[in-house]
């Protein structure tokens, strides 16, 4: 047994009630039936015992994965950890809602399933996401309405917000207030653009004005967030990094994605991950429906080999392996290169953005160990 | 030693060289509760290997094979697995890879040039201050775990040279002639021979931690820049060793 969890994103409907026009998946009137879930619970399961691991991390996210209803996730709640039990196995699982179509017939699921626990999406300032009649302002009202009642009912929320050419020109501060003081949120996890599938609106930001923001927010969270408790990633890992403390960096700084993730849809096409499978299937690794195993099909998949090849080939082509953040990033996200460059074999175009916040993490890091007495500064060797 | 050579030597722990294939075979037969360690290339290191046993993965080239470390990383969650990586140019690109993927490194150092020791000095800052480097980084670790904690231990054995306790067997079954001379009293007879013979070990301030190690095999060796490198450690261990006293300090 490798003792690693498995992670697996599940993309059970490709169905959605909103319209944001930046959303990089090709949406469909598609679902995941009950019976199909059997067969993906079997699969998942399979794949485990041929991995060797027993602990399964599953990602849920649509399409909008509320669309489904609460009936539907109590019975795949119920029947997957039935199948997990039966062979000593476990499954472990994390959702990913607009909120859009939140009400309290949620919270005994959420409860239950998700361990009271509910990941949401939403920009500042609000350009892109809209309801079906348009609305971007009615978008947020909805969705700030939601979040309350999610935690009025003791559910914990946390926020995925997208950057994007507008977030550039508001204040840092008016950005991080409108998460932790508007919408209560002390969980946060900003993201950077990229232009991918049917959207527009979400093009790769450029360099200087992107790493400005970027820092002053840094520099908001550290004055007026880092003391309260609000946790804001990948800063919040950066500085768990720089402090000598265990750091869970995001996914796009992992060593090899395409070793820790893989995403399957309503249709069954598996791809690296969500920002791949319904939008890219040049880059798919197969249909879940058509194959022999999971295992099988992630072994023989030229397509997985190719992202699983591409860190090594940024070794040799890049300057990676020359960079002092080499153990930070490992080249970046394959899908923002993608996007921004039409292949997966280039470092990450966001690298400069990204090595202006590894040097300010580390220093603010070194300067809070300094601020710290010393029994807490020290750790032997 | 070569797998090969195994039932050659009955008694002891063995670490099994396997250089190809048909060497894999054979490091298969050898009962696993035998086995230290396999001492393998990148390019076969995803192989089959006896349960349990661990894997030094030897990059001898070290600025063309680095990048396929990349492949095979995942290992170290089936199995021990460290890196060795030749004291040649690419040395610190090398270890910056491995240390970025958080192998144990071993640096196989045998009277490194001016220009390598410049790269060692990089793989120590990245070694000391990158936040991500959590496995040990031979010989750097025992040196600073000699400073801090008194461990007994010299170059000789943190880079498993010491004779007395690793012998390497060459291609051929006898022993190797690039190691030291299989003479459990070689390393105190060599550095007491330099000491004599007024070599600068008699006055080095690092020759409790050396013992004459980079004075073996040409004794007319230059050390001062290496010399600079452990006194960079050194510098270091003072830092450490000053937060751990304000730590003890703060405890009481």
């Amino acid at each position: 047994m490798s003792g690693r969890p498995l992670s697996l994103i599940l993309l059970p409907t490709l169905d959605c009630n909103v319209a944001c026009d930046y959303c990089f998946e090709e949406k469909a009137r598609l679902s995941l039936a009950r019976d199909q879930l059997d067969a993906v619970t079997s699969a998942i399961l399979d794949h485990m015992a041929a991995q060797g691991t027993t602990r399964a991390e599953l990602y849920w996210q649509g399409g909008e994965v509320l669309l489904l209803g609460p009936a539907w996730f109590e019975h795949a709640h119920a029947s997957m950890a039935r199948a997990a039990a039966e062979r000593g196995l476990s499954l472990h699982h994390s959702i990913q809602t607009n909120l859009i179509g939140y009400g309290p017939q949620w919270d005994p699921v959420l409860r239950e399933m998700f361990d009271g626990s509910l990941g949401t999406s939403m920009d500042f300032p609000n350009d892109h996401r809209r309801l079906k009649n348009g609305s971007t302002a009615r978008y947020t009202e909805v969705w700030l309405r939601s979040v309350r009642r999610a935690r009025e009912a003791g559910l914990a929320v946390g926020v995925i917000a997208v950057l994007h050419a507008g977030s550039l020109g508001v204040s840092a501060r008016d950005f991080l207030s409108f998460y932790t003081q508007e919408a209560g949120i002390d969980d946060l996890q900003v993201n950077l653009p990229f232009p991918g599938g049917p959207g527009t609106g979400g093009d790769t930001l450029r360099t200087e004005p992107l790493t400005r923001f970027l820092l002053d927010l840094l520099d908001v969270w550290m004055q007026e967030g880092f003391d309260r408790g609000v946790k804001l990633s990948p800063f919040d890992a950066l500085f768990d990094a720089f402090s000598g403390r265990e750091a869970r960096l995001p996914c796009i700084w992992q060593p090899n994605c395409a070793n820790e993730f893989a995403a399957i849809d309503a249709r069954g096409n598996v791809a690296l991950c969500d920002c791949w499978v319904t939008s890219y299937p040049e880059h798919r690794f197969g249909n879940f429906f058509r194959a022999k195993s999971l295992s099988q099909m992630l072994g023989a998949s030229p397509a997985r080999q190719a992202f699983l090849d591409r860190p090594k080939h940024l070794m040799q082509h890049e300057d990676c392996a020359r960079c002092p953040h080499l153990s930070l990033c490992h080249g970046g996200c394959p899908v923002r290169t993608f996007a921004a460059t039409g292949t997966i074999l280039a470092k990450d175009p966001y690298c400069e953005v990204y090595k202006a916040l590894f040097a300010r993490c580390r220093e603010l890091a070194a300067e809070a160990v300094q601020r710290r007495p010393p029994r807490a500064r020290a750790r032997p060797v | 030693m070569p797998a090969g050579w195994a039932p050659e030597h009955p008694v002891g722990q063995l670490v099994l060289r396997v250089t190809c294939a048909e060497e894999a075979a054979l490091a298969d037969a050898v009962p696993s509760e035998r086995v230290a360690w396999i001492e393998t290339t990148v390019a076969l290191a995803a192989g089959e290997w006896p349960a349990e046993a661990g894997l030094d993965v030897v990059l001898a080239d070290p600025a063309r094979d680095a990048p396929l470390l990349y492949d095979i990383a995942r290992l170290r969650h089936e199995r021990p697995m460290r890196v060795t990586i030749e004291g040649v140019p690419g040395v610190a690109t090398a270890a910056r890879v491995a240390m970025a993927l958080q192998l144990p490194v071993r640096l196989r150092l045998q009277q490194p040039t001016e220009a390598t020791i410049a790269e060692l000095a990089a793989v120590l800052e990245g070694y000391l201050h990158d936040p991500q480097a959590t496995a040990p980084v031979e010989f750097f670790h025992s040196a600073l775990a000699r400073r801090l904690h008194g461990t007994p231990l010299t170059l000789w054995t943190a880079l498993e040279r010491d004779p007395a306790v690793h012998r390497r067997v060459a291609d051929d079954g006898g022993p190797d002639p690039r190691a030291p001379p299989q003479d459990d009293g070689f390393v105190a007879a060599h550095l007491a021979r330099l000491v004599a013979d007024g070599a600068e070990c008699a006055r080095c301030r690092f020759r409790g931690l050396c013992a004459g190690y980079f004075k073996w095999p040409d004794s007319s060796y230059e050390c001062a820049p290496v010399v600079g490198l452990l006194g960079q450690l050194d510098a270091a261990a003072n830092v450490l060793e000053r937060d751990l006293a304000d730590s003890a300090d703060g405890a009481r």
